[in-house]
């Protein structure tokens, strides 16, 4: 598959000419642009599992079925590890929104650090706090197997979870890795 | 009017012609202003041949694969017929046809993209649906994503610029012309 970039006005129409009634006319038809470039498209690495915009709430959290995320080749050195015992490697983005429910008040939000077998987390008074980044997914007893929580959750908060599609990290990532509060 | 003519201008017409030349002569304003007079439209009749009925098959499942569209691709699909009498359904259809023809299945469809901007870079994702005529084998979604694409060289010009989605083979998938904010 090739993805094709053209420089031109693609919303100006061809013309083609065709004869009517003996007389030679113009045809409006789509416009044949060459492509400028062809840039080499491939199954991705990386595949969205989770795409979720949860409603307001006092917490919010991702469960999820390690099942969807392929093992890596690397070991699960937690006391409670994954059933085959290979770490997983998982891509989060969270855009996180925050309206305060009372005064004082403040957000919380954590992610899975499977490489130090916890949770990390950030939290704040910011209207909003945007993270995307990778990390291995910890694993949890079941009904305890969730890899983001957020407290509380507002409206227009939105999260998204990928894994790989081999197990193993590639060289690129589906959205770029950034943490900003604002 | 001559047998090899298909079309020709008539003086007027009137309710009277119309309703004594029915299932002959199909009277109607082409360009929405010149009265013309064309032979009565023949649809197929059954007993079909294999290749009328794949036909119909290829068509209309093509035209279900319309309601797939996310937003991003739909919006984009619209943006790019404004100001043309051609409307996205009839390039949707064409392109699916025009598949169909060169390899006898359908067209895989862009559903959804996304863009990831690295500031220098950008590479295109893509979530292509891609379905057979067969009715047996199962639909499959995926990603795909664009090789690294280099914004520098894309400056180099007054026009705009734009990416869609080819085969390797130069055939062109059902994807919008997506204009690219370089």
């Amino acid at each position: 598959m090739q993805t094709c970039i053209v420089k031109g006005f693609v919303d100006v129409p061809g013309t083609k000419y065709y004869y009517y009634h003996g007389m030679l006319r113009p045809c409006n038809i789509q416009p044949e642009i060459e492509c400028f470039d062809k840039i080499d498209t491939t199954l991705s690495k990386w595949k969205l599992i989770y795409d979720d915009r949860p409603a307001t709430a006092d917490s919010w959290k991702r469960d999820f079925d390690y099942l969807l995320f392929p093992p890596s080749t690397q070991s699960d050195i937690c006391y409670f590890k994954f059933p085959d015992h290979k770490r997983r490697y998982y891509f989060y983005e969270i855009y996180y929104v925050f309206v305060p429910r009372y005064d004082p008040d403040w957000w919380t939000v954590h992610w899975d650090h499977g490489i130090d077998c916890c949770m990390n987390g950030e939290l704040g008074v910011t209207h909003y706090y945007y993270k995307a980044n990778y990390d291995f997914l910890e694993y949890g007893e079941p009904g305890y197997q969730y890899c983001i929580y957020l407290d509380p959750v507002t409206l227009g908060t939105h999260v998204r979870i990928w894994a790989t599609t081999d197990g193993n990290l590639p060289d690129y990532y589906p959205v770029p890795i950034n943490e900003i509060k604002w | 009017m001559k047998g090899w003519l298909s079309m020709a201008k008539v003086d007027r017409i009137t309710g009277d012609n119309i309703e004594r030349f029915r299932g002959m002569v199909d009277f109607y304003l082409w360009k929405g202003g010149i009265p013309v007079a064309r032979r009565w439209p023949k649809k197929p009749k059954p007993p079909y041949t294999a290749l009328q009925a794949e036909a119909m098959a290829a068509f209309s499942l093509t035209c279900g694969l319309m309601r797939r569209v996310q937003p991003a691709i739909l919006t984009a699909w619209q943006v790019g017929q404004e100001g043309k009498r051609e409307q996205w359904t009839d390039s949707f259809k064409g392109f699916g046809m025009k598949y169909w023809k060169k390899y006898g299945d359908l067209a895989p469809v862009a559903i959804d993209y996304s863009v990831s901007d690295d500031g220098d870079t950008f590479r295109v994702n893509w979530t292509i649906l891609t379905t057979y005529i067969d009715g047996i084998t199962p639909e499959v979604e995926s990603d795909f994503i664009s090789d690294i694409i280099t914004k520098a060289d894309l400056k180099k010009t007054d026009m705009p610029v734009y990416f869609t989605l080819y085969d390797d083979d130069a055939t062109r998938l059902i994807a919008p012309f997506i204009k690219l904010e370089v």
